[in-house]
Parts: C-alpha cells; sequence; structure tokens
C-alpha cells in the first residue's frame, strides 16, 4: 500500500560508542514486480499469508478509506 | 472487581497505592496509563525498558511516560514479572496471528475503544491508545530474539501493587482472549483496589 517512511540516522541512546556515529544510510527506490504466490515473504510464516490476504480485501475496498 | 472481559478506567492520585489481583490466576490486565493533569504525556514502554535496563517489569520499576517522567512505582509484586512487550489484543491482529474470521472477536483494544467512547470528559481519542503493559501476562523473550505467549507465570491470589507519582489515569481491559494461553483460554475476573498513603 502507499507508505509513509520517517527515516532518522540519530544513534541509539544507548550506544556506547565514544565518537559520534557519523555515518550515512542509502536510500532506494524501485518498482517492485506484484507479490507472487511462491514469494518468500508472503510464504515465510502463515501470519505474512493472512496479512497479504487482509491487503487484498484492505484493496478491493479503494486507495481513500 | 473488573469482570472477565470488560474494562475499567479511573484516576489515582498521587501517593495513592493501586493494587490489581489475579483473583483466579493466569488473566492478563492489559493496562494504559495517562498523566490525569495532561493526557498527551503517557505511559511509554520504551523509555521505561530503556532506563532500567530490563524487559520485564516486576518490584522497583519506575514506570516512566513519554516525558520520561515517572508515573508509578511498583512497590509489591508477587508474579516476579510483567510484560510491556506483547502489546494487546485487536481485531485486526487478531485476523493475522490466528485467523481472517477472527476479526469479529472481542479484543482488548475495542475495550479501551468503548471506554474512551463512553468517558468523553477524558479527552482521550484513538489515537492516545499506545504502549501498554500486560500485568500477569507472560511473554518470554527467546535468545534468538523471538517473542511467544506462553502459558502464564500467575495464579490465584497473586498482586502487583505500585505508587503513583503523579496523578494517573488507570485504563484497564481485562483480556477477552481466547486464541492464545495468555487467559489460560478462560478469561476471569480482576480486582482493583486503591488506598490512601499511611
Amino acid at each position: 500500500m502507499d507508505t509513509l517512511v520517517l527515516l532518522h540516522t540519530c544513534p541509539h541512546p544507548m550506544n556506547p560508542a565514544a565518537e559520534y556515529p557519523r555515518k550515512p544510510i542509502g536510500v532506494e527506490f524501485r518498482q517492485a514486480p506484484p507479490v507472487a504466490e511462491d514469494d518468500f515473504c508472503r510464504n515465510f510464516r502463515p501470519e505474512n499469508r493472512r496479512g497479504f490476504e487482509n491487503n487484498a480485501i484492505y484493496h478491493l475496498c479503494g486507495e481513500a478509506h | 472487581m473488573i469482570p472477565a472481559g470488560d474494562y475499567w478506567v479511573k484516576t489515582i492520585a498521587k501517593d495513592q497505592v493501586f493494587r490489581i489481583v489475579d483473583l483466579e490466576g493466569n488473566q492478563a490486565a492489559d493496562t494504559l496509563f495517562f498523566s490525569a493533569a495532561d493526557p498527551a504525556e503517557r505511559y511509554s514502554a520504551v523509555d521505561t525498558i530503556r532506563e532500567q535496563g530490563n524487559v520485564y517489569l516486576s518490584t522497583g520499576t519506575r514506570l516512566l511516560s513519554t516525558e520520561c517522567n515517572v508515573m508509578l512505582e511498583i512497590v509489591a509484586d508477587l508474579v516476579g514479572q510483567h510484560d510491556t512487550l506483547g502489546g494487546a489484543c485487536a481485531t485486526e491482529s487478531n485476523t493475522v496471528r490466528y485467523a481472517l474470521e477472527k476479526r469479529t472477536m472481542h479484543a482488548c483494544r475495542d475495550s479501551w475503544l468503548l471506554a474512551i467512547a463512553e468517558h468523553e470528559d477524558l479527552k482521550l481519542a484513538k489515537r492516545d491508545i499506545t504502549h501498554n503493559i500486560n500485568f500477569f501476562m507472560n511473554v518470554p523473550v527467546t535468545p534468538e530474539g523471538g517473542l511467544t505467549f506462553a502459558d502464564g507465570v500467575s495464579g490465584p491470589g497473586k498482586y502487583v501493587e505500585m505508587r503513583a507519582a503523579m496523578d494517573v489515569i488507570a485504563l484497564i481491559s481485562n483480556c477477552p482472549q481466547l486464541n492464545n494461553p495468555c487467559n489460560g483460554y478462560n478469561p476471569t475476573p480482576l480486582e482493583v483496589l486503591i488506598w490512601d498513603p499511611v
């Protein structure tokens, strides 16, 4: 589904590093193919499969609700 | 008394002592705390866990707010550990965890939503329903980092007691979940006591 993502790169408060870990991360966007029946994530656990089934119902109702 | 599957909400004044009793054993008490002065300040599981360096709650735990203020301190506990990682059951999570047709089964989140709908004076909205504590619930963290809803560690008559460090609104869902062992597949009543300091 359309998803808003918010990231930050601050270190965790419990990070014991003496030096501020000033390292960048990369972000990349690609168009993914539709999730196939043999998709690894979909079949990883029964919970995942039911989540995708929920999505199918969600998208039947349209995007804006 | 909070009947099985029902909710309970009450303001506890600073310094009062608050006890929840698991009358028949193995009954999860899904609990939210809000600052009575400003309900936008609420219980924070992440701050509580980080500051005490322990994922379980027991005697000595200070329950911290989103502002890192102490809301309550646990002063007595006959169970030994309480969960704050497992979250509360919702009709949505029931569909994923158990089966799509479980959506219509009664869940904690529905009880909380009913509570805030029936108590508009609390000025709480759906978005205020966030981190919670599962008193009497056993959710062991495995060495691999997994979580399981295990059989209860609590028993009949066991209780947890805390002293309020500020005026707090306590909102409890006496968990109606029937799909995992958190209530021993048989939800039962809880008892709540509040008294003034001696």
